[in-house]
């Protein structure tokens, strides 16, 4: 199958690796015992909300990007990996998958609904209550500020009734003889299922902690199978342009929340600037009022002052103020202030870290404590700029190197001073 | 095996397939500080301690669960390294900051302090990949995680077998036994001292050190690489010692007084020389094979030679035996 | 063990008779347990489903008693189907023709139906053994402890050198010792037909070399064996024992006849560190002896190894090492043995015993020995058998089947098996005073299967008496997948209700061990 149309794509999950490389590096790794493809719908970054926008416009489309990558890396099995909130797309999804079942596009015992384990321990049994285990409270804050009540009305209709109560843990030795077979799996319930070994973990039936990498799970992943996990987003681009129905570079959808008139997902090129974003497709500032502080490009990648909101939505002009487009979400405000967020952000990292490493699980707790300080007062010997290299470093995963970046985005564009004890 | 060759610090170093940057430094005696690594356990490599720098990896790489292959340059020291691992101990040392409410468990011998857990995880992975109890987890997240017994429920009613494995690899004082908190006396400012010797309980021989304070025996324990037991000990080895500091314990002669049919204390020359009496009278009566002689195979290798020489050269008689063959 | 403990974990196939490891060896069922994580094969032959037996890929739930037709069973179909070692058997092999004839009276079929295991089963489990060579034998008490002990252990050694499974890396037949120094203790020569180092009483020579090493001369008449000596004390031939850390009123079978034996002798000796029912019933004298923290010697494990005992701590009041008691006994009866040092003690056993001849206390300092070690600069022995059997031909038995000494019948109708439970230890007068372990498992129970209990009417954690044809005990009842129908089983810990009550006077026809592992029973609730 030639996939060079993918030339323009990167992963729309937040790490932006080039597509065609990851199709390619699975479809070359040895496949003794099958391969798997993965779609990650586990969307948890704060601010983005366009994964579940997706399922509830576009699922076929997704879905028949998770079928060209299978054939084209040869995996027979499939799974979606979907945040647990995410009933109401769970229903859609499986209506889908059924009736590509019926028209003989997918493995007959496709559409089964699995369990993916959790932070707390091994799931005991499973009842539905249990399903969502994480706390939620530092999360709170971020719905509250308009983000994930946007996605699709569907979710809201609430009082599901699921077909089944989902298995666990997943079976690992299956025989699949007829195409490619494609199940739901519900996430663990926690922002870090959505780092790609970790949820690989978590389907294992394991804590979702990240792997240590290499290897990576294009030649060991699930259950050490070769494995493609790519974004929602990025199967969907990946058919648009494969089937032809889209056939220049590949835009992004920015979903856009907080302080604007008209919150959503937007299809835009990437390279438009975030005040034409807001301005053009979110309607505006609420009540046309000032911009205290955005963010970018969902949670992890910090805050920015309003005199930047004139840079382009781009990689490189992102990096030159010290952060990435990440998922493209858009948060605007327009009465908090950027230290507000920014420990807001920290105390997200802080409860969502894995507890594997020391600089991630000490680190994100002491910096969120630092800054909620008034005093903004440093307790430890060593100098804040050496924790924080030291979480860059030393960390194993995206969040531990990530995390700091909240704090150095404080200190480069906004008023913020680190006291140092005395 | 086939062997590869590194370098680190600008040494050349040869290694077997399948070793860690580790095994590799221990190899050349550079010394590389570990907090979560149990040589015994698959690497976790969680606590960072290890860190060291591996030319074309983004970042340093953890020593312990970074497996050699041909051709790596390391380097065990630098100034950005260097600051990074002083920073992960410094970060360590703050493990106790949310001071969390656990648990207490009814079992007596296995404790928990989750002010002293760093998280490494050892506990857990001992009990999963050497027991293979599953009776510990890591639950929660961030600085809140905290080691429970499965479920939350009581050691005593899970899998558990109560071998005290996961004290023995806590790198910390975060699992602790409780019989040692007990009888461990921190005002009297005595230092305990370590006597190497065998269990007494079966037949593996394990090799234990026998804490002691004073006169009084205050824990068990075992060490990784020593004996046929490589620092592994079972309940009993671990546990079962305050038998030795008990209350029942005979400490004087007895001697049956036939008035009133109840054993007595006595002096030693009385016991010594009433025993000898009946023996010889015994032996007068109806020879040496009237007298038989059964010894424990719990008793020392010279116990045993010392009765079976008295049975046999000074009494005179084979017949010398003892309860369980096998 | 012909093999040493760390080797396990490199097994390719463990065969565990009889042998619930991970309750009774639990250190060294740790290697089992790695080994199994590297994937090597378990077969388990044991009526109970012990841990391992849950794991095993194949488990032969047999009926208790009847391992010789299994075993025979298991080397027809290995020599049937052509896997045995050929040029091991031809070379290094004796009696391959009778064994052979004899295993051949055991088709699978009618193995299966004795053993009352699955056919396919059987001949699964013969292929596996055979099909690799890392595959050692594991066996304890559950094999020994039979009217047929001496052959249910022959039984397995045919396999092993049928199959060449013997002399190399965790492959042998390895006896698991049930106490600490049981292997010590048999190389002491606490043994009524051999001196120290196993060597014979009955050899002239022998006699002579201790005889002059002692001072005295020695008897050349074979002594007692345990079931004797208890024998002998009915019949007045007996009239003195001296017992040092035993408590046989406790751990003896038919303890009902054991209690009159004691009560017809007219001295009883006994050195302990607890006041043991023993002696309290019926010592003329206790000694208060000292336990193993506070003593100096060498304890000898499974695998042959000598090692270090060390004092830790002083021995409580005027309690005194058991060698020191011996020595100033031997005074008193007029032989001055000199100070009770154990190293000189241990010298004097290595300079008369030639296989122990290379091992003192300072080559033991760090780490034990393993003998066979002739001379100082020996290493010791890792493997017995390497190369070719010691003996030079290893000897094929011949077996057949021998009934245990009480099957179940229409009046009892259950067959009792005893154990150890991990939590305790033989008479648990260690393990029963610590509060931990006491709470852990603190009274006696016996394990029954599911269908019998529904048959009986009987329900988990009822008190039930349980009735042999020599006594009763009331016990709790634990409804357990872990027993086969018509099989109880039942800890041997507890002074209380002693499973000995009602066990029987069946002994290994040839060494004496009793039958511990098997009486037959019925159930009455209380
Ligand atoms: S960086 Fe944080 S989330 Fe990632 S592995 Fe470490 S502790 Fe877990
Ligand atoms: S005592 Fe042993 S079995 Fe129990 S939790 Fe600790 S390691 Fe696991
Ligand atoms: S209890 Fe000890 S071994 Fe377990 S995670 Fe904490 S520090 Fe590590
Ligand atoms: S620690 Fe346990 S396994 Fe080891 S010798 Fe003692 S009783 Fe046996
Ligand atoms: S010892 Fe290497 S990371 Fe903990």
């Amino acid at each position: 199958m030639n996939i060079d149309c993918l030339d323009s794509l990167r992963g729309c999950g937040g790490a932006g690796f080039p597509t065609k490389f990851k199709w390619n590096a699975v479809r070359d790794a040895s496949d003794a015992f099958g391969k798997v493809i993965i779609c990650n719908a586990d969307e948890g970054e704060p601010g983005t909300f366009k994964d579940g926008w997706l399922f509830d416009n576009h699922c076929a489309a997704v879905i028949n990007g998770m079928r060209r990558s299978a054939e084209h890396v040869s995996a027979n099995r499939g799974f979606i990996y979907l945040r647990p909130e995410y009933s109401a797309q769970r229903e859609l999804i499986v209506e889908q998958i059924k009736t590509m079942v019926a028209d003989g596009l997918l493995a007959p015992q496709s559409g089964r609904i699995f369990q993916a384990s959790g932070f707390l321990g091994r799931p005991a049994q499973l009842d539905n209550e249990g399903l969502n285990l994480v706390e939620l409270s530092a999360l709170d804050w971020f719905v509250e500020h308009g983000s994930h009540d946007l996605v699709g009305e569907t979710q809201q209709s609430g009082g599901l009734s699921h077909s089944e109560d989902p298995q666990y843990p997943l079976p690992q030795n299956e025989e699949i003889n007829e195409g490619f077979c494609l199940d739901i799996c519900i996430g663990g319930g926690a922002y870090i299922c959505g780092e790609e070994t970790a949820l690989i973990e978590s389907m294992e039936g394991k804590r979702p902690q990240p792997r240590h990498k290499p290897p990576f799970p294009t030649t060991s992943g699930l259950w050490q199978l070769p494995t493609l996990v790519n974004n929602v987003e990025t199967f969907w681009w990946a058919e648009r342009l494969l089937s032809g129905e889209w056939q220049e570079d590949a835009e992004r959808l920015f979903s856009i929340s907080g302080a604007v008139n008209k919150p959503g997902v937007y299809q835009a090129p990437v390279g438009t600037t975030a005040r034409a974003l807001i301005d053009d497709y979110a309607g505006g500032v609420t009540d046309n009022t000032m911009i205290s502080c955005w963010i970018p490009g969902g949670a992890a990648t910090g805050v920015l002052p309003a005199s930047l909101l004139d840079s382009k939505m781009d990689n490189d002009c992102l990096r030159e103020h010290g952060t990435a487009l990440g998922t493209a979400a858009i948060v605007v405000f327009n009465d908090q202030s950027a230290l507000e967020v920014s420990i807001k952000i920290m105390q997200f990292f802080a409860q969502e870290s894995c507890s594997q490493c020391t600089p991630c699980r000490i680190g994100c707790a002491e910096f969120a404590d630092y800054l909620a300080d008034d005093q903004h007062h440093w307790p430890h010997n060593g100098s804040v700029d050496e924790w924080l290299q030291t979480m860059e470093l030393g960390s194993i995963c995206g969040l531990g190197f990530t995390a700091p970046l909240i704090v150095r985005q404080l200190r480069k564009h906004f008023d913020f001073e680190v006291q140092h004890a005395s | 095996m086939p062997a590869n060759t590194l370098m680190i610090n600008g040494k050349d170093v040869e290694v077997l397939q399948g070793e860690s940057l580790l095994d590799a430094c221990t190899k050349i005696g550079i010394n590389i500080p570990t907090a979560c690594h149990d040589s015994r356990l698959e690497a976790y490599g969680g606590c960072r301690t290890c860190l060291v720098d591996l030319d074309g990896a983004p970042r340093p790489v953890p020593a312990c669960k970074t497996f050699t292959s041909p051709g790596m340059k390391v380097e065990t020291s630098g100034v950005v390294l260097d600051t990074v691992r002083t920073t992960v101990d410094e970060m360590l040392a703050c493990s106790s900051r949310a001071a969390i409410e656990t648990w207490t468990d009814a079992n007596r011998f296995i404790g928990y302090d989750p002010a002293q857990c760093i998280m490494c995880d050892r506990c857990v992975r001992y009990c999963d990949e050497i027991m293979q109890c599953n009776a510990l987890e890591h639950v929660g997240q961030g600085s809140e995680a905290f080691i429970q017994p499965t479920q939350g429920e009581s050691f005593l009613d899970t899998s558990c077998e109560l071998c005290g494995g996961c004290v023995g690899t806590c790198p910390t004082e975060a699992l602790y036994s409780k019989q040692s908190l007990e009888v461990f006396d921190k005002q009297s400012g005595e230092a305990p001292t370590t006597t190497r010797t065998v269990c007494n309980y079966c037949g593996v021989g394990c090799i234990i050190d026998i804490e002691t304070q004073g006169n009084t025996v205050i824990d068990i324990d075992a060490q990784t690489g020593v004996g046929p037991n490589d620092g592994h000990l079972c309940s009993k080895g671990r546990f079962a010692w305050q038998f030795i500091n008990h209350p029942d314990r005979l400490t004087s002669p007895l001697i049956r007084n036939y008035d009133n049919g109840e054993l007595e204390e006595t002096s030693w020359e009385n016991a010594l020389a009433v025993a000898a009496q009946k023996l010889s009278a015994v032996k007068q009566q109806y020879g040496a094979d009237g007298i038989a002689f059964l010894a424990s195979s719990r008793c020392t290798n010279e116990d045993v030679y010392a009765l079976q020489k008295l049975a046999r050269s000074v009494i005179g008689t084979n017949s010398v035996h003892s309860c369980a063959a096998t | 063990m012909t093999n040493s403990i760390a080797e396990i974990e490199n097994s390719e196939c463990m065969l565990v008779v009889g042998s619930n490891t991970t309750d009774a060896h639990p250190v060294l069922a740790l290697r089992m347990k790695k080994a199994l994580r590297n994937g090597a094969k378990l077969l388990v032959v044991d009526p109970r489903k012990t841990w391992l037996a849950e794991r095993a890929d194949v488990h032969l739930q047999i009926k208790p008693g009847t391992d010789i037709p299994l075993m025979n069973a298991i080397a027809h179909v290995i020599i049937s189907e052509d896997l045995h070692d050929k040029q091991y058997v031809e070379t290094l092999s004796e009696g391959f023709e009778e064994m052979s004839e004899a295993a051949a009276e055991w088709p699978v079929e009618r193995a299966a139906e004795i053993c009352e295991v699955s056919a396919n089963d059987i001949r699964r489990a013969a292929r596996i053994y055979a099909g690799y060579k890392h595959a050692g034998i594991y066996y304890t008490l559950g094999i020994t402890e039979h009217v047929c002990g001496v052959d249910n252990v022959r039984s397995l050694s045919n396999l092993a050198i049928i199959t060449g499974h013997i002399g190399h890396e965790a492959t042998g037949v390895n006896p698991l010792r049930g106490q600490n120094n049981v292997q010590g203790c048999n190389d002491m020569g606490n043994n009524p037909v051999y001196f120290p180092g196993y060597q014979e009483v009955a050899d002239a020579a022998v006699t002579e070399k201790f005889s002059q090493a002692w001072g005295s001369k020695l008897s050349q008449t074979p002594g007692l064996r345990l079931d004797q000596m208890l024998d002998g004390m009915h019949d007045d031939s007996v009239k003195a024992l001296f017992v040092m850390g035993e408590d046989p009123v406790l751990s003896e079978p038919n303890a009902k006849h054991v209690h009159v034996g004691f009560k017809k002798i007219d001295v009883l000796i006994s050195q302990d560190i607890f006041l043991n029912e023993t002696a309290r019933l019926y010592a003329d004298v206790v000694f208060p002896a000292t336990c193993f923290a506070e003593k100096e010697g060498t304890f000898t494990n499974s695998e042959r190894r000598v090692q270090r005992v060390r004092k830790a701590v002083d021995a409580p009041g005027q309690a005194r090492p058991d060698i020191q008691i011996i020595f100033d006994l031997a005074k008193q009866l007029g032989h001055d043995w000199g100070e009770a040092q154990p190293s000189k003690v241990w010298d004097e056993f290595a300079r008369l015993s030639p296989q122990f001849s290379g091992i003192n206390y300072e080559r033991i300092e760090d780490e034990g020995i393993q003998w066979p070690c002739p001379d100082v600069s020996h290493p010791g022995t890792k493997i017995l058998h390497e190369g070719a059997p010691i003996r030079g031909k290893g000897k094929l038995y011949p077996l057949d089947h021998i009934k245990p000494w009480e099957e179940a019948d229409d009046e009892y109708p259950l067959t009792l098996s005893t154990g150890r439970t991990l939590y305790h230890y033989n008479s648990a007068t260690q393990t029963l005073r610590n509060e931990g372990h006491r709470e852990k498992e603190p009274e006696c129970f016996f394990e029954i299967s599911p269908d019998d209990a529904r048959d009986l009417n009987i329900a988990d954690k009822e008190a039930i008496t349980v009735q042999s044809r020599r006594g009763s005990i009331v016990s709790w009842a634990k409804v357990s997948e872990k027993v086969r129908k018509g099989v109880i089983w039942m800890p041997m810990h507890y002074a209380e209700a002693s499973a000995n009550t009602l066990t029987g006077d069946g002994r290994d026809l040839k060494v004496g061990t009793p039958e511990y592992k098997l009486c037959a029973v019925r159930l009455h609730k209380s």
